[in-house]
């Protein structure tokens, strides 16, 4: 995957099916006839792509939501190059998003 | 005479004799549980009398011709296919369902004559017993294949609590000849009813032959592991229904019960039913 630009949104797949599950979420991809396992900040890195919201700012969001002493800016990055690999979710332009 | 009623998940199958056919040696196929919020289209399936033998052509297009015996387990073989077909990313778990005062407990093994024995206690005992076949699994709820219990014909010896569970109840044979009923789990003032819900025990049965009855803690991980072992998995969409029996083990606790003793295995499994904490206490495998 390019580097990831600061102002580059998402959008989720079409066809994903989600269930809550004691350690986490299963995401079932229909048109791939694949499950993924993603623990819990996984699924918030995942909604908040789905939602359109960029980079940066899903890292603030989980630096606050878990108390972390520095933003967990490598982490979310390459959680989000993992979710465009499995096709989760795939990269739009702004307008696309606002559409 | 009165159509066999055989009620599936999906279908009203009705058998109806035409002509000289009689449908009392196919009794212990009908099955007509309670099965609300479930609107079942009616499927009417002619059954004739062919040189002596019973036909049929089942509703899949298969036409099967023999004794009562070769008619039944067509009849359950056809189930197996239709139930495979009709529900896509759906694990079917080998188990019986009881429910108590603390929810439904899934008594889990690959033992039918094991697992029949303990349904039967229980039912005999007075429990409400939902099925003794397969658990359909969505996540941490699951909903019974409808079939009756089969009891072998010397119960009484087993139980003399459950002999009357036998009486009225059709007889079938069984590969070897022997002969089995099939019990309506009916009781007094409350009709057979299967409903879809969550799980509150699983509770998987291991033979302990001529020893006691014993029950200890399983952890998530010996429960997912012997439920993938048993289960048999959909004709398509198996990533999703692997990923459900792991939300089922992972949601609900477990249990192994060593099945020796009949009195004592109902002490164990009445203190789950009666919602009673985590049973005996037992190392957790």
């Amino acid at each position: 995957m390019a580097p990831l630009d600061d102002d580059q949104i998402f959008t989720a797949d079409e066809g994903l099916e989600l269930t809550q599950v004691p350690d986490g979420y299963v995401i079932y991809q229909v048109r791939r006839d694949r499950v993924h396992f993603l623990n819990p900040s996984a699924v918030a890195v995942f909604e908040l792509c789905s939602e359109g919201v960029a980079a940066p700012e899903i890292i603030r969001y989980l630096q606050d939501a878990y108390q972390l002493p520095a933003p967990p800016t490598e982490m979310v990055r390459e959680c989000i190059a993992m979710l465009v690999t499995e096709e989760l979710i795939r990269p739009c332009s702004p307008s696309l998003s606002a559409a | 005479m009165q159509p066999l009623v055989v009620r599936s998940l999906t279908r009203d199958y009705r058998l109806v004799a035409e002509g000289e056919a009689s449908l009392g040696p196919l009794a212990a196929l009908e099955c007509r549980p309670h099965l609300p919020d479930r609107d079942l289209p009616l499927v009417n399936v002619p059954v004739a009398c062919e040189s002596g033998f019973l036909a049929m052509t089942l509703p899949d297009g298969q036409r099967v011709k023999g004794d009562a015996h070769h008619i039944i387990e067509s009849w359950n073989q056809f189930l197996n296919r239709d139930t495979g077909r009709s529900h896509p990313g759906t694990a079917f778990v080998p188990a019986g369902s009881v429910i108590g005062d603390g929810g439904r407990i899934l008594l889990v093994t690959g033992s039918p004559g094991d697992r029949s024995t303990l349904m039967l206690d229980l039912l005999a005992r007075g429990h409400r017993v939902e099925g003794d076949d397969h658990a359909l699994v969505d996540w941490s709820s699951v909903t019974m294949r409808p079939r009756r219990l089969h009891a072998p014909a010397d119960l009484a010896s087993r139980m003399s609590h459950g002999a009357y569970l036998l009486e009225g109840a059709p007889r079938f044979s069984g590969w070897h000849r022997q002969v089995s009923f099939a019990v309506d789990p009916s009781l007094p003032g409350q009709p057979w009813t299967i409903t879809t819900g969550p799980v509150a025990r699983l509770v998987f049965v291991e033979p302990n032959f001529g020893g006691r009855s014993v029950m200890g803690r399983m952890s998530p991980d010996a429960a997912l592991a012997r439920l993938l072992a048993l289960a048999l998995m959909p004709e398509s969409q198996v990533p999703i229904a692997l990923a459900k029996l792991r939300g089922l083990a992972v949601s609900t606790p477990a249990h192994a019960l060593s099945l020796g003793d009949l009195d004592g295995a109902y002490r164990h499994l009445s203190r789950l039913l009666s919602g009673d904490g985590n049973g005996r206490r037992g190392p957790v495998q």
